[in-house]
């Protein structure tokens, strides 16, 4: 009897260990109440909700210049000032006079178009006066061969980095500063060889770093070990002006990214009934543009949506832990979409965050694309196109 | 107060603690509706393929029967299922575990029987995988549903009888219906931009009834019975709303059991008019319901009369229809099984081990078959 005992509780301690309930079915015979529905809705912005906000990034901020040429996204010119290069060197704790052997101008590539072979940049020694308000016709008329110090061949094998041009010998007569500058320079640069593209340069703000120079000399210094010396400056200010696209100057367009970098916070009014009553499985934010725009290839733009904390306009704090991105397409005119369920369901609840989304561009500042998108005051608001599921009715019987 | 009757009055607080819900048999027929309906019997029955239902005092239907009950006893039943669902969307087999009946009672002085019992009354236990194509933001999109229920509505019941004579008992049952249904909905999609969704929802039921029985014997070793039940209308609460009340059907069964020394044989015959139902479930979309009858034949044959509790063997077969058609004007499904089974002694004599093995046949609308095993173990301890 033990064992028929013990055979027993083994049978159904093996069989009970796990259930398996799952049989294939369909609707509607396996769907009791019916299967829940998916419907589709569309919330448009909510009118004048949705305005454009400047200045969240300044010149001083920017992570990149930009340079172009004959581009689809402007002209573009970029500038690098660097401190006063000293007239001595100091040797031995006495300074010294000192002659120039040769200067190397460094400066990185944070991304240009892969497929353009033989890129150059030209380097311009500019006026001390460029500053960011100097526009691309301004600095065009600055880079005269005269002013040209030279030309960086980028390699073809290169698409990040850095690249440096070489002055010695003859070529250091291309690089002189004036007296009257008390040893300051501020360098131009712009794509060469009139090439049909554009380029991403490193900056201050920028993970990449600004353009320097290093100027090699030699002392005057009895001592022949000590007479090599070198003065390594880096930029301490730089900018870029972009010619050829329409100003942000449309109180009825919603603007991204520029510099001085624009923001545009868009307003709803969704439901509650459908962000509290339902179980909402997308939403999309559309976004219709105004005006085609150009990326430079294999170089990446992002839309950034965030929620905002509290609403106060353009002073909004957005909730940086959360966030949608997208890349925006190389160009075209075609409508945005981007998922934002991840943001739109902080909406509901006890404590709901404020029915907004603020929208950037990152990098912030310079970015080639320069989006403009319709506003709710234009005709084409931005819209959130919500799927949801209506509660199953299944839970009766 | 006897030692046994104080014990088994203690095993009622406890089993009165004990989770409404008892777990139930997962059958792609239970899916509509209250579910599948269960019927309250021991393993021993059970291996009578329930035949001796209304004659057996462990088991909880006709409340007469608990004048039976010699001793106090405290019972339990376990049973594993293993089945095989067929239906046009697949095949798929599966496995669940049941607790179909906890039951204590005893005599109370010479004449009075009492016991309290647990049991499953329907059962919606069932997990059903749904797979579609819609076309959402003009393009195609596929739905992987998840549909999981568990639970059903439970019975409890308090009953007692009373000798009338050494050939006629009677007897009465309040009962309470209660339990719970958990129901979670998972939606997955191709597109993984749309988020998944995981609904759950939880229904509780409570509602009365009241059962009343009769055991004779009519000529010696003929005995008949009877016994009609009432149920007051089903209520559904979600998170304390009532959200529906639903009829529930009578219920009316008749039974004849014939002993003569070793070898009992016995059945019944048991209705229940669910189509009171089918106004509330097709006004709700629902498929309606229908009458169910159910009519159950097995024997005993004890090894030694004695202990016939010792080795018995037992076998019976059940055949009843089912309420809840899983389409709209369908086909009314219905279940058969087979039985076999026996029990042992332990402790003296004062536990008894009654195991029963099933085989079942469920049909519904063409296409729509179940098969299964099932294991069924009692546990019955007589302090």
């Amino acid at each position: 009897m033990r064992r028929v005992l013990v055979v027993l509780a083994l049978v159904l301690a093996a069989a009970a260990c796990e259930e398996e309930l799952t049989v294939p079915g369909g609707c509607p015979e396996f769907c009791p109440g019916g299967q829940p529905l998916l419907q589709d809705t569309t919330i448009y912005a909510a009118p004048a909700g949705d305005s454009t906000f400047f200045g969240y990034f300044g010149w001083q901020d920017v992570s990149s210049l930009l340079v172009a040429n004959d581009f689809g996204a402007g002209e573009a010119r970029a500038w690098y000032r660097f401190p006063p290069r000293s007239d001595s060197v100091t040797v031995s704790d006495t300074v010294r006079a000192y002659t120039v052997d040769s200067v190397v101008i460094r400066m990185g590539i944070v991304a240009r178009d892969s497929t353009v072979k033989g890129l150059t940049f030209s380097v311009y020694q500019l006026p001390l006066t460029v500053d960011t308000t100097t526009d691309v016709p301004a600095l065009d008329a600055m880079m005269t061969p005269d002013a040209l110090v030279g030309n960086i061949v980028v390699p073809d094998s290169v698409y990040r980095g850095s690249v440096q041009l070489v002055l010695k010998d003859s070529s250091l007569a291309r690089l002189v500063i004036p007296p009257a500058d008390s040893g300051r320079l501020v360098l131009g640069f712009r794509i060469g060889d009139a090439k049909a593209t554009g380029a991403r340069l490193g900056s201050i703000q920028g993970t990449t770093g600004p353009a320097e120079y290093t100027t090699y000399v030699t002392a005057d210094v009895a001592d022949t070990t000590r007479r090599k010396q070198q003065l390594a400056l880096v930029a301490d200010a730089n900018g870029f002006a972009v010619g050829g696209v329409p100003p942000a100057d449309d109180p009825d367009l919603l603007y991204i990214g520029r510099v001085p970098a624009a923001r545009s916070l868009l307003r709803f009014e969704v439901p509650k009934r459908i962000l509290d009553s339902t179980s909402v499985v997308r939403a999309t934010l559309e976004l219709t543009p105004m005006r085609p725009w150009t990326g430079l290839l294999g170089d990446i733009t992002q839309l950034e949506v965030r929620p905002i904390a509290v609403d106060v306009g353009g002073k909004s704090t957005p909730v940086f832990a959360l966030r949608a991105v997208k890349a925006l397409p190389l160009s075209g005119s075609e409508v945005i979409g981007i998922d934002v369920i991840g943001l739109i369901i902080n909406w509901r609840g006890l404590t709901p965050l404020p029915q907004a989304l603020f929208l950037s561009l990152g990098p912030e500042g310079g970015s080639f694309q320069q989006p403009v998108f319709g506003s709710s005051r234009q005709g084409d608001a931005p819209r959130l196109r919500i799927t949801y599921m209506a509660p199953s009715p299944v839970e009766r019987p | 107060m006897t030692r046994g009757l104080r014990i088994a009055l203690g095993l009622t607080v406890v089993l009165w603690g004990l989770p409404a819900t008892l777990a139930g048999q997962a059958s792609q027929f239970g899916v509509r509706s209250l579910g599948l309906p269960l019927l309250p019997v021991s393993a021993a029955t059970q291996g009578t393929g329930g035949g001796f239902a209304l004659f057996d005092p462990e088991s909880a239907i006709n409340p007469a029967s608990l004048s039976g009950m010699g001793r106090a006893v405290a019972s339990f039943g376990l049973r594993q299922y293993w089945r095989t669902s067929e239906n046009p969307y697949g095949s798929e087999g599966g496995n669940d575990t049941a607790f179909p009946l906890i039951l204590v009672g005893g005599p109370i002085g010479n004449r009075f029987g009492f016991g309290v019992s647990a049991s499953g009354l329907t059962d919606r236990t069932f997990s059903v995988g749904l797979a579609d194509t819609v076309i959402v933001r003009d393009a195609e999109l596929i739905l992987s549903d998840t549909l999981i229920s568990k639970g059903g509505v439970s019975d409890i019941r308090f009953g007692g009888s009373f000798d009338v004579s050494s050939r006629l008992s009677v007897g009465l049952g309040l009962h309470v219906m209660t339990g719970t249904n958990r129901i979670e909905y998972r939606r997955s999609f191709s597109d993984s931009t749309y988020f998944p969704v995981q609904l759950r929802n939880e229904l509780s039921f409570a509602g009365p009834g009241v059962s009343v029985g009769l055991l004779a014997e009519p000529l010696s070793g003929l005995r008949v019975s009877a016994m009609y039940r009432w149920d007051g209308d089903l209520k559904l609460n979600k998170d304390s709303t009532r959200i529906a009340e639903i009829p529930m059907p009578r219920t009316i069964a008749a039974g004849l059991q014939w002993n003569q020394r070793r070898l009992t044989l016995g059945g019944h015959v048991l209705a229940r008019n669910w189509s009171v139902q089918d106004d509330y479930i097709t006004e709700r979309d629902g498929t309606g319901a229908s009458n169910t009858l159910e009519v159950a034949a097995g024997g005993q044959l004890v090894s030694s009369l004695r202990q016939p509790a010792k080795f018995p063997l037992r076998f019976g077969a059940r055949w009843a229809s089912l309420p809840y058609p899983l389409t709209a004007g369908g086909d009314q499904g219905s279940e058969f099984s087979v039985s076999a089974g026996s029990g042992l002694l332990f402790g003296g004599g004062r536990g008894i081990i009654d195991f029963a093995l099933e085989r079942s046949w469920r049909s519904g609308a063409s296409g729509y078959t179940e098969k299964s095993f099932a294991l069924a173990l009692g546990v019955a301890i007589r302090p």
